[in-house]
């Protein structure tokens, strides 16, 4: 028994505990696994294996109505982050800098409140706001849907990472002669970019996997990916959503990776100092 | 070392402070700087000259570093003027300003070599990349890093990187260079060496150094003057012997080396130029150097005596006149080149008293618990109103 607690768990508990990690990764991962394994099934019959085959992957360039979808996606994802990546640094500067000034710890607090927002009520409120203010649903609405709540990730990231900088280096470059604007570009901006980028790569896999809220703000011709996998779906699961979704994992995956990279990297670089 | 020699003798004038003709190259007058309800710089008033080597001296919170700030243009004068070559800096931001400051964190540009760092206040006047060069290779020889131009900052030893600061805030050739504890994040064991250094470089490049420190011998070591700090106020400035000889303040005499202070009251004055006390402490009475100030008879002092003022002398010396009084050893401290005796008097009173081993007189008689008689030279015993 003594002999046992030196060792650390007991040999049967780690059983349990390899045994719950796999049921966990296997609800995790299994799905995913089988969308991708039938992407390369030859069937047209969605569960049904019959041999290994490309074809769907060739037939998805011809279809146009997914990849129009898919450009728009691109568009607005590429776009939205963009404008979130900018506001969301901006933000966060602003709450981490300024010092303290009346409601900041509310608005800190606000930032992260859309985080947890049911996303339902994110597109049905901005939908509201959309149709009060007369704005035609489509390409832009959505964009701007986007890059709202994608720009409160950004905000969290980068004001991670800002807190984290000693504050007398933006004052050593206003001291060496600096104007207030070029010492953020010369040393705040190059020494948080590797935050930005994670954050750009985060508000761009948001877009682009996001469903509810552009379905709440879209309008007649603005058609995302996942609306028209969804809308496909509905009708029936065919081998070229398998497809589409297959390619939709491998982006958003090499996204995530290079994201968490970008930020390991950037630990380990200050671990070091 | 050799760049003494190359760059020849000292240039500073000595002691422009006391020449009312001279002009100062920085004028504080009333300083103040209050952050809500507290006032960290209270009406400070201080006059810097070129080429000295100025220290801020006062323990944490006590106002130096804001005032430092202020010189920099990092924290605004609330009320008051600081006037550069006469100039009032008051409208002007950091990056305006002839001054530059050595950060206590170093604050090193992570992402940037040695070299560029060195160089970037250099780049922002917009100077030739040879010029820059060339002067960064300058840089790097006065400080002695010679060989590490590539390096990234996280590459280098504290010691280093202390010096990659001092290049990079000497690199724009300040009128005034500003550093907020230089050495509080360095090995002991090179912070003697590096002051000697830091002192050498001041005066190779003729700029004022205005040091803000915590550590009394680190000032005492490198200043020309010192200005002691505490709540806000400048309570007193003069040379490191000034400060030392001559405290304004029982806060002063506390603050700066030790001290025993003991409570007295003004009798009367000797025609040799002595103030006889009355002193509970030591009955047989005091006598000590006359202040500056009027004294009345009765009025209330304190007397200061530095331990190293007092000989300890063995056995209860029946004479014991004035400034003797009779204690026992308590405690002993060996020190190496000094002896430290903690001396409990009749009445209780601690007294630390040291004595120099020069090896030519080991007193017999001087052990733990051993009846002693102490005496105060007369000449070094302080009479503080204050």
């Amino acid at each position: 028994m003594e002999h046992g607690a030196m060792s650390g768990t007991p040999p049967s508990s780690r059983r349990w505990d390899a045994a719950i990690l796999t049921l966990l990764f296997s609800f995790l991962y299994v799905p995913i696994l089988i969308v991708v394994v039938f992407s390369f099934n030859d069937s047209r019959l969605v569960t049904v294996w019959a041999g290994f085959s490309t074809r769907w992957y060739g037939s998805l360039l011809s279809n146009r109505p997914l990849l129009d979808a898919a450009l728009i996606s691109l568009q607005i994802g590429l776009l939205s982050a963009l404008i979130a990546t900018v506001l969301g640094t901006w933000a966060a500067i602003v709450l981490t800098r300024l010092g303290p000034f009346r409601g900041r710890a509310v608005l800190g607090a606000m930032v992260y409140a859309p985080l947890v927002m049911p996303e339902i009520i994110t597109g049905l409120s901005l939908l509201l706001l959309f149709v009060a203010i007369g704005l035609d649903r489509g390409f832009w609405t959505i964009t701007l849907a986007h890059a709202t709540f994608s720009m409160c990730f950004v905000t969290v990231l980068v004001q991670a990472r800002l807190v984290t900088l000693d504050r007398s280096l933006e004052e050593a470059a206003q001291d060496l002669g600096c104007s207030p604007s070029a010492a953020f570009r010369q040393v705040t901006l190059p020494l948080i970019s590797t935050s930005v980028a994670a954050g750009f790569l985060l508000a761009l896999t948001l877009s682009l996997d996001d469903l509810v809220v552009a379905s709440f703000v879209s309008g007649p011709g603005a058609t995302t990916l996942p609306m028209r996998i969804y809308g496909q779906a509905r009708l029936g699961v065919t081998p070229e959503i398998n497809a589409i979704c297959s390619v939709l994992i491998g982006l958003v995956t090499l996204a995530v990776l290079a994201a968490s990279l970008l930020t390991k990297r950037d630990f380990a670089a200050r671990r070091e100092r | 070392m050799d760049s003494e020699r190359q760059f020849g003798a000292d240039r500073r004038p000595l002691a422009p402070w006391a020449d009312p003709a001279a002009r100062p190259l920085i004028s504080i007058r009333n300083a103040e700087r209050r952050f809500g309800a507290v006032t960290a710089v209270d009406g400070v008033s201080l006059d810097l000259f070129s080429g000295e080597m100025f220290c801020l001296l006062g323990p944490s919170g006590c106002g130096k570093t804001t005032l430092l700030r202020m010189l920099a243009g990092f924290e605004p004068v609330d009320a008051g003027s600081i006037l550069l070559d006469g100039v009032d800096q008051g409208g002007l931001a950091p990056h305006q300003r002839q001054t530059n400051m050595m950060f206590q964190s170093y604050a090193l540009f992570p992402h940037l070599t040695v070299a560029a760092n060195i160089g970037f206040g250099l780049k922002q006047q917009g100077l030739a990349r040879a010029v820059i060069r060339a002067r960064v290779a300058e840089l790097m020889a006065l400080v002695q890093i010679d060989g590490l131009a590539e390096r990234k900052p996280h590459q280098l030893s504290g010691g280093q990187k202390q010096r990659v600061a001092l290049a990079r805030a000497l690199a724009r050739q300040p009128k005034v260079l500003l550093l907020d504890e230089p050495m509080a994040a360095l090995d002991a064991r090179i912070r003697a060496e590096t002051q000697r250094e830091l002192k050498q470089i001041q005066h190779r490049t003729g700029a004022t150094f205005v040091v803000v420190t915590h550590d009394q011998s680190e000032a005492m070591a490198m200043a020309d003057r010192i200005g002691v700090m505490q709540g806000g106020r400048l309570v007193q400035v003069g040379t490191p012997a000034d400060i030392y000889e001559r405290p304004v303040s029982r806060a002063v005499a506390r603050f700066v080396g030790n001290i025993n202070l003991f409570e007295a009251v003004v009798q009367g004055e000797t025609a040799d130029g002595l103030v006889v006390l009355a002193c509970p402490a030591i009955p047989g009475g005091l006598s000590a150097a006359r202040p500056f100030g009027q004294l009345a008879p009765g009025q209330p002092v304190a007397v200061a005596v530095r331990p190293e003022r007092m000989e300890v002398l063995p056995g209860r010396l029946a004479q014991a006149g004035p400034n003797m009084v009779h204690g026992v050893i308590g405690a002993i401290s060996y020190l190496g080149e000094l002896t430290v005796y903690s001396v409990a008097l009749a009445g209780g009173l601690p007294l630390s008293a040291s004595a120099v081993n020069d090896g030519r007189r080991a007193v017999q008689g001087l052990g733990l618990n051993a009846e002693v008689t102490v005496r105060i030279d007369p000449g070094s015993a302080m009479v503080l109103t204050a």
